[in-house]
């Protein structure tokens, strides 16, 4: 019996780091993305994988501004990219959210905002990227090669 | 849905003959306070998780277990958190004073998602009594009306 609760303490322990890990990663991501990017378009394709409904959404964009000079920080990266008016959102894409929908990344907000042709709104959020699934998915399924 | 990756062999002596367990789960999604648009997708389930747990053995030799495990998965924010609990019975001498084990697995949608309010009432109830080879047969079922229809 004593061996089971010890266990299970153990058990708790190891929850409570792991949040605490996931915690400060998360808060890792948000100090990063406080940097003032904007930008909106019109969804031109979407690429999903098989991973959390993790995906690219390309749009062409003319009002970008305050762009990061690098897409990676560490071995993280930023979740869009917009190179000659051509931008990537780099997040998990919302069921229903269609070509040809509005859409608007507020970096200070960690925000994706979608809004279709019948104004239905979806907010999705956005983060670095630091998983090696995703990290290969956009690797392979990226227009800026 | 199943989760695929974890597979238990060989030291314990022990051959699972059944398990069930459930979930409590907790998701954050910004786009619940927003439209129907986007609300909580299934398919956002599929994908790696990691798995932290411990099981042992709740009266020995008789062959009855239990697990906690705590499981994550998808974006540090908005991604899938929750704890799953777990009962086995096995056959076999071998005793589980205790164990702890770390998982990496992947789940797999086997179906498409279909709104509960379109499915059957046996559709429905299978899936709650058995729902992997609920999920099983459900997947092969369509996939055989497809063929079926083409």
């Amino acid at each position: 019996m004593k061996k089971k609760i010890i266990l299970l303490v153990m058990f708790v322990i190891i929850v409570i780091v792991v949040w605490q890990i996931q915690r400060k990663r998360g808060d890792e991501s948000s100090k990063l993305l406080q940097n003032n990017v904007v930008f909106s378009g019109k969804i031109s394709k979407i690429k999903i994988s098989s991973n959390h409904n993790f995906g690219i959404v390309f749009l062409q964009t003319s009002n970008a501004v305050n762009l990061p000079e690098t897409p990676n920080q560490g071995n993280k990266r930023f979740p869009y990219l917009v190179i000659n008016g051509l931008a990537e959102v780099y997040t998990r894409v919302p069921d229903g959210i269609n070509v040809g929908d509005s859409i608007k990344v507020i970096s200070n907000l960690e925000t994706v905002y979608y809004c279709d042709n019948i104004k239905k709104k979806t907010e999705e959020y956005i983060y670095m990227i630091d998983d090696p699934i995703d990290i290969k998915f956009i690797t392979e399924n990226t227009n800026f090669k | 849905m199943v989760g695929v990756g974890e597979v238990r062999y060989g030291f314990w002596g022990r051959v699972m003959v059944a398990g069930f367990g459930f979930g409590i789960l907790r998701y954050r999604h910004t786009s619940q306070t927003c439209a129907s648009k986007g609300s909580i997708d299934p398919k956002s389930w599929q994908g790696a998780f990691l798995n932290f747990g411990v099981s042992a053995d709740i009266k020995a030799i008789v062959g009855g277990g239990g697990s906690v495990t705590y499981f994550t998965g998808g974006a540090p924010k908005g991604g899938w958190r929750g704890f799953s609990i777990g009962f086995n019975v096995g056959v076999g001498v071998a005793v589980n004073a205790g164990s702890g084990n770390f998982a990496v697995s992947n789940s797999v949608l086997l179906n498409n998602v279909v709104p509960t309010s379109q499915r059957n009432y046996i559709d429905r109830a299978t899936n709650f009594i058995a729902p992997i080879p609920s999920a099983f047969a459900t997947s092969i079922g369509t996939d055989l009306i497809n063929r079926l229809k083409k």
